[in-house]
This record gives C-alpha cells, structure tokens and sequence, in this order.
C-alpha cells in the first residue's frame, strides 16, 4: 500500500528541527538544512507558533503539470518522484507550487521534493509527522 | 568547519565597517567552541583598557560537532566581563549555533565602536552594517520583529541575537537574548554589545556541507538521537524541566530566599516546579538540533490598567535559576508575579540572575539603613513583587546615581553603600541558586567564570554524603577534574544538559562518525591546553584566587551540608591554588 | 518492617501511584533500599528527608518509617 506523509499534530511541534536535519543527511547526505524536502518555521519569531512546508502528496499534482520535460513522475499515493535525468533545471515546479514545497538545490540544479520516505517522522520526537497508508 | 584543517574566522570591525575572513589552521587545535574562543580572545584582548573600551574584543565561536549531532546547540561568547574585571564567557542555544554552522564561520570576532547604533545582518555572501538608530531605545521584541521583517526570506534559518535597554545603559549584567527564549545571561556581553553601539546580529547562512561517510555518520547520530530521546538521562529536562529543583532544593535547605537570609523558603510549593507545570505552562520549545526541548513557557494575563475586563497574554520562558532569582531570593511566592518580574527582566534586557541578586541586597541594605527611599525609590520589600518591577526598569534606565551602581553588580554596589556581608557574589558574579555546600561554593570561586556552570560545583556536593566531613583535598580535585572536562565538552558546545549522554566514549564515536579519529588521550589533551589558555587570561587581567573576599553570609546560613567553615572552604580554595600552579599554563602542549 | 515512601510527579515515569506502602522490606534495610524497591532508578532519586531531616542513601531505616524521596538536582 503506498504511504504518505501526514503533519496533522503540528501543535505538539517543539521546534527541535529533527525533521529537517534528518531529511537533509538522509535523503541529501547533506548537514546542510536548505537541502531538506521538509521545513520548519515560526510565525512571529520563535515566540510563534511551528509550521511545516512540506509536499502535500497532490493526485493530480501543479509541479508535474508545470514541468516541461517530463521529469517529475506521479508517485503511488499522492505527490511526485523526480527524474534527476530528465529535469532541465528550469524551476517552473518551485514556482508552480502553492504551499511552496518544492525548492531548489542550487549545487545540483535539481527541485527538492518529498518523496514521502517518512524519515523524518521516525526522528520526530513528539510525533507530529507521520507516515500513513492511502 | 567539519572536515576540514582549518578554524574559519570572521573578524569584524565595527568602526571601519570591514571585515575579514581568514582561515586558521593553528587553531584547529583547540577543537572549537570555548577553545577556539579562550584563544582568539588571548589573542585580541586588551588587559591595559576597561572591559567597555571600544578596542576589547567580542568572540562568538560553535564547536568542533556543533548541531550535527543530537544536543550539540550552543554558542559561547568570550569577552572581558564588566561586572568581574576578567574573563568573560557565556552560553546560549536557540538557533544560533546552527545559523553559525551554517554560515560557515566556526568563530566571529567583533571590535571597536560603530559611529552610530548598528546591527550587522551576516547573510550568504554578505555582511552588513545596517543603521539600527531606530532600534536603539526600543524593547528586544520590537527589534526582533523589525529585523525579521526587514530580512523576511529567511524565516526558519536565522539566528537573531539582540541587547535592550540594560545593554545600550552598559548595566555591568545586561545580556544578550539569543531567538527570544535563549540567552547569553550571565556576565555582561549585552553591556559589551553597548559599548560597540552593536544593538543586534542576525546571522543566516546556506553553505553545503556535504557527509563524507553516511553510514559512520548516520551510525552513531541514531545510537545519540535513541539515548537522548528514550532514556531516563534526558526526558527530564523535557518534563517538568530545571524547575523541578526547587523541591529538592528546599527541602535541603539549599534553596537561597530573601538574600540567603535562609536556605528554604516556606512558599516553596507555591513556586515549584510542579505548580508551575500544572498552572502556567503553556507549550515547550527546543534549541534547533535539540529533540528534547527544556524551553519551559509559562503563560499569565494582565488586566490592563483602569479598564474593566481588558487583558493582554503574555508569554514568558522559565527555568529553575528564574524562579530562584526572582523569587525566592526575593521572596516572592507567587508564580505569576514571577513570571511578569522574568518578563521585565526579559524586556529590560538583564541577566535574570544577577538582577535577582542585586535586588536581594538593596532589600537589606534598605531595611538595615544603609541606603534610604530617595536612593530605592520605592520600599523595596521582600515577597512584594511591583516595587522590584519598577526597580528593574530603574537598574537598566540607570535612573539615579543608587541604581546606576547597582548597575555595576552588587559586588561594587556594596563596597560604595556597605553592606558586603550580604552582598551575595563570588568573585564580582552574582550567586547562583545552590548553596548546597563548598563544591557549590569554591565551586564558583575557582571557576574560570566564577559560573555554578564551570564545574558543577551542586553536583559534587549532591553526590557527598549527608553529615559527613568533606576532604579538602579530594574536593579540589573534583572541582578540577570537572572543570578541565568541561573545557573539552564546551569546546564541541555540547548543552551541558546531556553531559551524560556525551561521555568520552559517545565523544570518540561522534569524531570517528565525521572521519576524525580522536584517542581518550586527545581529549585530555585538549582539556588542559584550552584551561590552560584560560588560566593565563585570568592571570593577565591580573586575577588571584587568593584575592577573593567572600560574603560572610555564606558562612552562616545553613547550606544542605550544614553550617559551612570558613577555614576549611580557605583550605579548598588553596589545595586548588596550588594545583593550578602546577600546571603546564605556559605551553600545555601547543603548537605554533 | 514498613517503610512509606512518598514521592512526586517526577517520579511518574516509574510510578503509578505518588505514595508507595513498602510492607515486606528487611530488618536491615537502607534509604537505597527502599528507593530500589519502590521502583526508582538509583540515579533518579536524590534529597531523602525523614521526619523533616535529610538523611543519607545508606542510612539504615526502622520499621514505621516515612521517607520523602526528591529527585536529584539537576541542571548544567
């Protein structure tokens, strides 16, 4: 069955930013946060409150539709695999998402998006992520 | 940086508006942290000139495993401190060490006065001295709000670090308030920021540091993440937090109340941790790469004056060192007023601590004659919390000549008003919230920051039987074994909180995890040639810890050990002289 | 011989109940030991009081007694 990942308790988020270095050395092998598909940040400071940016897992996704060459498959479950051989680094993806999940690797010249491998919920210490059948 | 030879040094001249980067093999080392800090501070120091003078250097540095690894969140900055005279040197987490780690400077250090207020925005690719005249003045709030909107494309990655008003007025233990919740408390850096007319740093960064090896790498940080995360050493610094001490305390007699006047204070569960978690807490934080969180925030409303059923919310963050300092030092018990006193500290821009202490003296000082109402302005008065509120604004406005000299810590105000008996430092530092016994108290003495923090002075005299007699010599030499331990684990700037869980063995792991292969024998090494530098800082600003004149309150009220000897804390105090003499303080194995 | 020991919300993580009424302990049984038989970890457990005095962990305990166990203090 495919999985997704869910951000339904936020609210117990403490801002420990687990998820995104995780994500980063996991996915990325990288120690470096800007490499990370999920992130974390405040409203107001750090005396606001944590969200997350982080692929919605869309079925019938902006970033692929927006992508000229092709290189961003439909994933099982919801939201997109990127086919590092296709992308032309044009960053339409980035822009055509709404809830800003897509950025871009500027050392690869490649989108960085969540491939939903729920890495980051297993190293959420507080459980606001999970990874869920669909 | 990790993986690499040298130490990255940005060096910042905030009169000439330049700066410079250089790269620096030699300090390589002394690993990171407060080693590479102790030494660029030797470096760039001016022991001739005032702590204030424009030309004293400001040294920010992470350390040699910052945030790659669970719990390795802080940042030191070393200084010469206005309220001792001598080395300054200080801690915070938040976002900092990571928005350092990713800048790619391990260290920054920062001299000379900019023409007119200023903040520098250390961005990629860029410094800049941005006109900070409208900040000056303004609550810390205000300042992070402007600065965040003014730098907006950052949210999520930065690092802001700002002075309030107690910094601007050079209050001797103004402090720097590190991403709201965090601070750089104790010893006067947020003075230091003032005399630089530096109001605030923010730092981003987006440098790529790729892993050299994933799976030695990914090893050894998922046994830290399981440790830190699943084990008895962690969860309770995430539970009730430091708080928690405050029962434990009291009923030791250790809890110091109205100036040390006594050791327990009958209020005690009124304002323990307990009663705070049950009735205030409101939400925990976390340094960023910390998965535990201790950031306790606490919540009060406050009926907004001469309206009926008007409140705003306000949010504050407690620790245990909070609720002693301004509470039962002052004898407040009352949870809400402490939290709103916490507040006005926080916005006044003050080290909690010392603020606490200094009030505890003037208290005395005003009951027993020594200054009168025109100096205190109000009647200061133990458990009553709105005088010591407006007191607060008075110390960081400097209203009067009385509290400017409060301002300069109580050390000095009471060598001009009297009082010095109960004038509760060591060494020009305020006291911190432990009198549990000479470990504490010589403790703090030796210590290179005179901090409860230097070698967890508590710790030992919590871990010594009760009712027994302590051995002089086997005390100075816990003190010191600590304290050199202490150099080698802030020199990764490791949070002191997980000292348990960052042993020499996970240590070792952690180096070999990034490709360094270290020995036991290394770290030792380490230990002593950063103490070593810190020992000659000291001497060079002239320091003997046979000059120390402590307070004879410490001597009479009761500590958790019973009625402390002032001979016998003399016979410590001399068995450590003597075996710091004996170190190697000239070289300790450096290398040019 | 009896031995009550009462504890806190610290100490829920080992315990269910705050107050633990330990009936079977030896004759010559220590504060440690009725710390270890309550279910505290040694290391977790810090001030002892008994009738309002501190007393040490190998303090050695009578039939009857209460004793206050306070986590340890902790901090950096």
């Amino acid at each position: 069955m495919a999985k997704v990942l869910k951000t339904g308790d936020m609210a117990k988020c403490i801002g420990c930013f687990s998820c995104v270095l995780i994500c980063a050395a996991v996915n990325k092998k990288s120690h470096s946060l800007q490499k990370s598909c999920i992130k974390i940040r405040t409203y107001g400071g750090i005396a606001g409150k944590f969200v997350e940016t982080v692929c919605h897992a869309c079925h019938d996704p902006a970033c692929a539709e927006a992508c000229p060459a092709n290189a961003l498959l439909l994933r099982k479950g919801g939201g997109v695999l990127v086919d590092a051989n296709k992308c032309i680094g044009c960053r339409r993806c980035v822009s055509a998402c709404i809830v800003s999940a897509v950025d871009f690797d500027e050392d690869l010249k490649l989108p960085i998006i969540c491939h939903h491998c729920g890495v980051c919920a297993r190293y959420c210490p507080h459980d606001c992520l999970s990874l869920e059948d669909v | 940086m990790i993986y690499e030879k040298t130490i990255r040094v940005l060096y910042v001249d905030m009169k000439e508006q330049q700066v410079l980067i250089v790269e620096r093999e030699d300090l390589k080392q002394y690993m990171g942290g407060v080693g590479v800090a102790s030494k660029l501070l030797e470096e760039t120091m001016r022991p001739e000139l005032s702590p204030l003078d424009p030309a004293q250097p400001i040294v920010f540095a992470i350390g040699a495993l910052s945030t790659i690894y669970p719990v390795i969140t802080k940042a030191v900055a070393m200084f010469i401190s206005p309220l001792t005279g001598e080395l300054g040197e200080t801690y915070a987490g938040g976002r900092l060490a990571l928005s350092m780690f990713s800048s790619g400077f391990d260290a920054i250090v920062i001299v000379n006065k900019a023409d007119k207020p200023t903040y520098l925005a250390i961005s990629p690719n860029d410094v800049k001295f941005r006109d900070a005249r409208p900040l000056w003045g303004s609550e810390k709030d205000n300042v992070g709000r402007i600065i965040r909107d003014e730098e907006r494309q950052y949210a999520g990655k930065r690092s802001i670090i700002r002075i309030g008003r107690g910094g601007e007025n050079q209050v001797s233990y103004a402090c720097v308030s590190v991403d709201r919740y965090r601070h750089f408390g104790r010893m006067g850096l947020g003075a230091v920021f003032g005399s630089k007319h530096l109001k605030a740093i923010s730092i981003v960064g987006s440098r790529e540091i790729p892993i050299r090896d994933f799976g030695s790498y990914f090893k050894v940080y998922r046994e830290i993440y399981e440790t830190c995360t699943k084990s008895d050493v962690m969860a309770k610094y995430h539970d009730t937090g430091t708080p928690i001490n405050v029962a434990p305390l009291n009923a030791a007699g250790a809890l110091p109340t109205r100036n040390l006047q006594q050791g327990s204070f009958e209020h005690a569960d009124k304002i323990s941790g307990e009663t705070f978690s049950q009735e205030y807490l409101v939400r925990k934080v976390a340094c960023s790469g910390c998965p535990v969180g201790c950031i306790h925030i606490g919540q009060f409303r406050r009926e907004f004056a001469a309206h009926g059923h008007e409140y705003e919310t306000i949010s504050v963050g407690y620790d245990y060192e909070l609720i002693f300092a301004l509470g039962s030092f002052l004898g407040i018990g009352d949870p809400k007023d402490i939290l709103e006193l916490i507040e006005d500290v926080e916005l006044a821009g003050l080290d909690a601590m010392s603020t606490g202490v200094a009030l505890g003296w003037a208290t005395e000082a005003l009951k027993t004659g020594l200054v009168s109402l025109d100096d205190t302005i109000v009647p200061l008065t133990f458990g009553s919390s709105q005088e010591y509120r407006a007191a607060v604004g008075y110390i960081a406005n400097g209203v009067n000549a009385f509290y400017k000299n409060l301002g300069l810590g109580v050390k000095h105000a009471s060598k001009v008003y009297g009082g010095e008996d109960f004038a509760m430092q060591v060494a020009g530092n305020e006291m911190a919230g432990y009198h549990t016994g000479y470990g504490s108290l010589i403790g703090a003495m030796v210590g290179a920051r005179h901090s409860h923090l230097c070698n967890g002075g508590y710790s030992l005299d919590q871990g010594l039987p009760i009712g027994k007699d302590v051995n002089p010599d086997d005390m100075a030499e816990a003190l010191l074994k600590e304290e050199l331990e202490r150099c080698m684990l802030n020199s990764l700037t490791i949070c002191l909180f997980s000292r348990k869980v960052y042993d020499r063995q996970t240590i070792l792991a952690a180096f070999a995890g990034i490709g360094q292969e270290m020995t036991d024998d290394d770290l030792t090494a380490v230990a002593r040639r950063i103490y070593a530098v810190k020992l000659r800082i000291k001497k060079r600003m002239g320091f003997d810890l046979q000059d120390i004149r402590l307070p004879k309150r410490f001597f009479e009220t009761p500590s958790m050990h019973g009625q402390l000897d002032e001979a016998v804390a003399h016979e410590i105090l001399m068995k450590y002289r003597e075996k710091i003499a004996a170190l190697d303080t000239a070289t300790a194995g450096e290398t040019e | 011989m009896t031995i009550t020991v009462e504890t806190g919300s610290w100490a829920a993580r080992w315990l269910d109940q705050r107050v633990i009424l330990l009936t079977d302990m030896p004759a010559d049984a220590t504060a440690a030991d009725a710390i270890l038989a309550a279910g505290i970890p040694q290391d977790e457990a810090g001030v002892i009081v008994r009738n309002g005095t501190l007393i040490p962990k190998d303090h050695r305990l009578s039939h009857g007694d209460v004793i206050k166990i306070h986590p340890i203090i902790i901090g950096g």
